[in-house]
């Protein structure tokens, strides 16, 4: 034990007392973390270039390109289609926006095409969305316009039927009212059979009398007047009986029409949506973030903690082997009684503690510039950080024991470390990679190690959601550790 | 005392293609000083560093106590010293810390190991020193260091690749007195140094090494009797200066001898004495081809005493 103490002091005094090594380990942390404080305090593209051309700017065109310029891009109007694709392919602008001519709201020919570099996968999808963003509210306000106009003429139909509507009420009353008064007239005619039947009844009282002749003629020019009268009064009668129904049928049918109106505005009101931005947008997304995004760093911490680790631990323990490895004392360690396993564990301590520094240093440092609640994040991210350390700081060993000189040990390292980015979806998701080749980089530790780091810090996921993915992680623990003192054991360096 | 303390049998050393050592046997007798003499390059250190068991033979067997030292490593790390021509230690540590480091190495503890370093620090004369970064040693204090890193267990045999290279005469003759001190204390001593009149001065016995076999070993007063020689340096002209082979390793030795003469690490000579030497050479020819005839030896060109002269060159 004390042999095995003795080693980690001994590497932790040669960095210490190396001023370039003692920087590395104490102020790069803390670099990294202002550097990545303050690059990445807003979650906006910066910098952008963006390539815009149409054969003629409409006003909506040109409004697009305020937006552009709003978000803090730089829009360039090309000459031409052409030299706005080239713009993309020459590097100069990052995406390049075709515009067709006269963009207006009449929506004949609204198609607007992007070019941007696919080879920038990261970055090129993202500057689709910023752009898409911009065209969508254009699109949006011209729908708005269009649907607007739609929605008043329905308002002004609306108010022209309840208009019509008062008006067949008006008229159903004026028929209803006539209906009634031809009863009325109806009703009010004499009955005049009566009068006829006591005329007859009169001529015939007449014609018992004398010198009546004159009286009946006049009683007989009665009658005929009477039922001439009454003859007019039938013909009258049913005038109104026939005027009455009529008016009876014609109401019915203004009845009908009503209730149909009511209908049709029953139908109108029932629209409860009338405004027209609902219309265009009926399902409004409204995005709410999983987690806090008014700061980069934040959903950026799991990745730079991988980062740190997998950068720290490789490449460091990698050098420390090698130099061990190289160094004058490496004879001497050899012939003293101390086994080779001793030796690689003292190493990966001594690593392990200096990477921990590096951590305690970088924690306090977000502490202080950004008041994160590290604390909170320290009890599951801390037992991932400590076996993905573990795993890189073993890889890191096996490096630098299998390599002879230091150039290469840092040359293989770096590209182990790249390789393991590269396929980690830090740089390009993993999405891209083809199928058979996914189920490979699942299993690559950076790529465990930043979903757990995701999954605990971002959605404070308790310890045993984790545990899967740390048997993942400690196998590869194994692994990296049975090749690292394979690797020990094998390369003796012959001096 | 052990003659057969510690044994080479029939030792073949190969590196790759490189034939090193073709048959070695020598014994190495308990409690002396043993010095191992031959041209750069002909394998002292990798016979040094096979005793030790950080290479193992090709074919034959390293014995120490009739034990086969590959089977029995671990004991012999806790019983054998090496102190290495270069030095091996930390650059970054100070004396002190190197020497409490290698001592936990070796299992020493607490008081017991503070108390060692203090002794051997006085031993090798660097108290004043001991906070004092190894890097920023001179070249006999780092000697002195290494020295007294590979006695920090106090070991049974100290074995010494070129003590006394790039030292002048004073840190010499310090570092020669040390050696017998440590051998009086009962250390059994196997050291190698281009410098014999050192063999002659200190050594038990002597073993040379020539042509990748041991083509005498002994005490160094019959081997000059043998060769009716003066001295060790005139038996070493003997053997090794013959033909062009010969020529070249004589001018190489003269190129190096005659720079540490510029350097004053080694004393001057006058041109008689040089003049002389030369004649000595025209002798050892002769000898040196009877010696050849009674081998059966075929002589070949040797690699590594090649790369060695064009490194010195």
């Amino acid at each position: 034990m004390r042999n095995f103490l003795s080693c980690i002091q001994k590497d932790l005094r040669i960095i210490g007392r190396s001023r370039f090594s003692a920087f590395v380990a104490l102020i790069i942390p803390l670099v990294v973390v202002l550097l990545v404080t303050i690059a990445f305090n807003s979650n906006k593209l910066h910098g952008v270039q963006v390539g815009v051309y149409s054969e003629s700017y409409s006003p909506i065109t040109n409004n697009i390109i305020k937006g552009f310029e709003d978000k803090s891009f730089t829009s360039v109007k090309e000459k031409s289609m052409e030299d706005c694709t080239n713009s993309v392919r020459e590097g100069k602008n990052h995406i390049c926006v075709v515009f067709p001519p006269e963009l207006s709201s009449d929506g004949t020919n609204n198609t607007v095409q992007f070019y941007v570099d696919n080879s920038q996968i990261n970055i090129a999808y993202a500057l689709i969305d910023d752009v898409k963003t911009e065209i969508s509210t254009a699109s949006s306000a011209i729908s708005l316009d269009l649907v607007n106009d739609l929605i008043n003429r329905i308002q002004q139909a609306k108010k022209t039927l309840e208009e019509q509507k008062t008006s067949i009420t008006a008229a159903a009353v004026g028929i209803s009212s006539i209906s009634e008064s031809a009863g009325r007239a109806e009703d009010s005619i004499p009955n005049t059979a009566r009068v006829i039947t006591l005329l007859n009844d009169a001529k015939s009282s007449a014609s018992e009398l004398s010198d009546s002749g004159d009286i009946q003629a006049k009683l007989d020019d009665a009658i005929n007047e009477a039922k001439k009268i009454d003859s007019s009064f039938n013909s009258t009668s049913s005038s109104i009986k026939s005027l009455k129904n009529e008016s009876v049928l014609v109401q019915a049918k203004l009845d009908n029409l009503g209730g149909s109106l009511n209908g049709i505005l029953q139908d109108l009101n029932s629209v409860k949506v009338t405004e027209a931005k609902k219309i265009v947008d009926p399902i409004t997304p409204e995005i709410k973030p999983v987690v806090d995004e008014s700061k980069s760093w934040n959903f950026l911490l799991p990745t730079l903690l991988v980062l740190m680790v997998l950068f720290g631990g490789t490449v460091l323990a990698s050098i420390m082997a090698s130099r061990e490895k190289r160094g004058r004392a490496y004879f001497r360690n050899f012939i003293t009684p101390t086994s080779d396993f001793t030796f690689l564990m003292a190493m990966y301590v001594s690593s392990l503690l200096i990477l921990t520094l590096q951590f305690v240093l970088m924690f306090a440092g977000l502490t202080i510039a950004t008041n994160a609640p590290v604390l909170n994040i320290l009890g599951s991210a801390s037992a991932i950080l400590f076996i993905s350390a573990t795993a890189f700081i073993f890889l890191g060993l096996c490096i630098g024991h299998f390599f002879k000189s230091e150039e290469v040990v840092i040359l293989v390292s770096l590209s182990a470390v790249s390789l393991m980015i590269f396929f980690s979806g830090i740089i390009v998701p993993i999405e891209s990679i083809l199928g058979q080749y996914q189920q490979f980089v699942a299993y690559n530790p950076v790529v465990i190690a930043s979903n757990l780091l995701h999954r605990a810090i971002l959605f404070q996921a308790p310890i045993k959601d984790l545990i899967p993915g740390l048997a993942i992680l400690a196998g590869t623990v194994v692994v990296f550790f049975v090749f690292a003192f394979t690797a020990r054991k094998a390369t003796k360096r012959y001096i | 005392m052990n003659t057969e303390f510690i044994q080479l049998k029939d030792v073949v050393k190969q590196f790759n293609k490189n034939l090193v050592l073709d048959g070695v046997n020598v014994s190495i007798p308990e409690g002396k000083i043993t010095g191992i003499i031959g041209a750069s390059g002909e394998g002292k250190s990798t016979v040094l560093k096979m005793i030790i068991g950080f290479y193992r033979p090709t074919r034959g067997d390293v014995m120490y106590l009739k034990r086969n030292v590959a089977d029995d490593l671990y004991n012999i790390n806790r019983t054998f010293g090496f102190a290495t021509e270069d030095g091996s230690f930390y650059d970054s540590l100070t004396v002190l810390e190197n020497l409490h480091h290698f001592g936990r190495l070796y299992k020493i503890k607490g008081t017991a190991l503070k108390a060692r370093a203090k002794e051997l620090l006085g031993f090798v004369g660097l108290e004043k020193a001991e906070n004092t970064k190894a890097q920023n040693l001179s070249v006999g204090m780092k000697k002195r260091l290494d020295l007294a890193c590979s006695m920090m267990h106090n070991p049974k045999v100290l074995i010494m690749d070129e003590p006394t290279a790039d030292l002048d005469p004073l840190l010499r003759a310090q570092i020669l007195s040390l050696i017998k001190n440590i051998n009086k204390k009962g250390t059994t001593v196997i050291l190698t140094t281009q410098l014999l009149e050192e063999m002659d001065e200190i050594c038990d016995q002597i073993a040379i090494l020539c042509n990748k076999k041991i083509i005498e070993e002994g005490d160094p007063g019959k081997i000059k009797a043998k060769y009716n020689a003066a001295d060790l340096n005139e038996v070493f002209h003997k053997i090794f200066f013959k033909g062009e082979r010969g020529n070249k390793v004589h001018r190489a030795r003269r190129r190096k001898v005659s720079k540490l003469r510029q350097d004053k690490v080694v004393p001057p000579i006058t041109e008689e004495q040089e003049e002389q030497e030369m004649e000595n050479i025209k002798e050892v020819d002769e000898i040196k081809e009877a010696i050849d005839q009674e081998v059966h030896e075929e002589e070949t060109p040797d690699e590594n005493i090649m790369e060695n002269e064009e490194e010195m060159a």
